[in-house]
């Protein structure tokens, strides 16, 4: 099956139902699973901080590396592959928090509430999140099903639903 | 054997520094250092000069013209770029597979290149002079996980069991179970190593800067910052995750926003990318 990469600042969608697209190293940046179930059409976008009000110049250069910009960018290209929004479902993951620090904790919880905030904007329904802790996730979303699975402390895939 | 004799010996038996990144750093830093010096000691190691030209030849460096000889690469280099290069080429070849870390070479390696590129990012922010000692501490700031890696391994359920169920951080479980941390042993590696004192500090203290007891220094500080942002960021992963204290106040100290914090990281995503082929080509141990 062919595996698709999605690197941090980065979103990758697909209607092949052969594709199986792959996040490695959610630390305290966020992933956001969007699936249409009866198109079959999927993405992953991996952000990295919440708002690119201070950074526009990046927010074009990176689209996918601030929650305000990615999200609705991947919306807007799994709609371009033939979902519809109404049947869209979300999943989120990630926002990982260094113990006790101010930095890390803004940026964890910033990334999680804006994806939240977003998705909810959109009116397209979170189904699951595993968020928060101290350690490295990663997740995965088969095309074909839109089984979707993660990695988190123990090491091994487990279906994420 | 104790585990703390059995932890140092293990560390003897690291094979030496390579003599010739103490002497280009060395002459580097010397103003009365001619070019012809720099040149016949960089040409005394092989593997630092193939490398170097690899390097300079890449897109990192974005040189229009091939450069074949070590005197060229010094003059389109510049001689600040040469000791980074110099120290990359020398130091990737301690970087190997931590099995209690369960982080394969590659990815300590991607995360050492980032805390460097990070500290001097973050040093550019504070206007502090970008220089070869911050990017050399920033580069070992983990060297003692390649020794400690396989005591830890042997002890993995006993220090997880601690993080997860006492809220301790992964370097207080080390401590705890083995007596020893990786930020301590790391400096011990560095004075083994004949590193000054400045650059043993901030391997020593990175995760606890508050720890050191001169308040004036500012670099373990800018390396605590640049291995919590790659942390952050998942640039190089381990089974320690992000289980590690953030120090209050680490931005303020140095004079730093928030804003400026997420500038950096902003930043860092860029600088890897482009790094990334200086990544592999100095690849690290094999093993």
């Amino acid at each position: 099956m062919p595996q698709i990469l999605v690197k941090l600042a980065d979103l990758a969608v697909s209607k092949n139902p052969e594709d199986l697209l792959v996040v490695y190293g959610l630390g305290s940046t966020a992933a956001v699973i969007l699936y249409d179930d009866g198109a079959r059409v999927g993405g992953i976008v991996h952000f990295m901080l919440p708002n690119s009000a201070s950074e526009s110049r990046r927010a074009t250069d990176y689209p996918a590396m601030y929650a305000d910009v990615a999200i609705p960018l991947l919306v807007e290209s799994c709609i371009g592959q033939g979902a519809r929004r109404e049947s869209l479902t979300a999943r989120l993951a990630g926002g990982s928090i260094l113990m006790g620090q101010g930095i890390s904790r803004s940026i964890s919880e910033g990334n999680i509430a804006a994806a939240r905030k977003i998705l909810a904007g959109f009116s397209i329904p979170l189904t699951t999140e595993d968020t928060g802790g101290n350690h490295n996730r990663a997740v995965r979303l088969e095309i074909a099903t839109g089984k979707t699975f993660l990695k988190g402390p123990n090491g091994s895939w487990e279906e994420f639903r | 054997m104790n585990l703390d004799s059995a932890i140092k010996s293990s560390m003897t038996k690291l094979p030496a520094f390579p003599a010739t990144v103490h002497r280009v750093t060395s002459l580097i830093n010397d103003p009365d250092s001619s070019m012809t010096e720099l040149v016949d000691v960089i040409r005394l190691d092989q593997s630092i000069t193939a490398n170097i030209l690899r390097m300079c030849n890449s897109a990192y460096f974005g040189l229009r013209h091939k450069v074949d000889n070590v005197q060229d690469a010094i003059l389109y280099l510049g001689r600040q770029n040469v000791v980074r290069a110099v120290l990359a080429a020398g130091t990737s070849r301690f970087f190997k597979n931590t099995p209690g870390y369960e982080t394969e070479a590659r990815e300590l390696w991607e995360h050492a290149v980032g805390t460097a590129l990070m500290a001097q990012i973050l040093a550019r922010k504070i206007s502090r002079r970008d220089d070869a000692s911050l990017f050399t501490a920033a580069i070992l700031h983990d060297i003692g996980k390649i020794v400690l890696g396989e005591f830890v391994k042997d002890k993995y359920a006993e220090i997880k069991k601690i993080v997860s169920e006492q809220s301790r951080s992964f370097l207080e479980a080390e401590e705890k179970v083995l007596g020893m941390n990786h930020a301590t042993l790391g400096g011990m590696i560095a004075a083994s190593w004949k590193f000054p004192e400045d650059i043993r500090n901030a391997i020593a203290y990175h995760h606890r800067p508050d720890r050191l007891p001169d308040k004036t220094a500012t670099m373990p500080w800018i390396v605590h910052l640049a291995d919590q942002g790659c942390l952050m960021l998942g640039i190089g992963r381990g089974a320690d995750g992000l289980a590690y204290d953030g120090m209050d106040g680490a931005l303020g100290r140095l004079g730093l926003s928030q804003q400026d914090f997420e500038e950096a990281l902003a930043r860092l995503v860029r600088e890897m990318d482009t790094a990334r082929e200086l990544i592999g080509i100095v690849q690290p141990a094999a093993n």
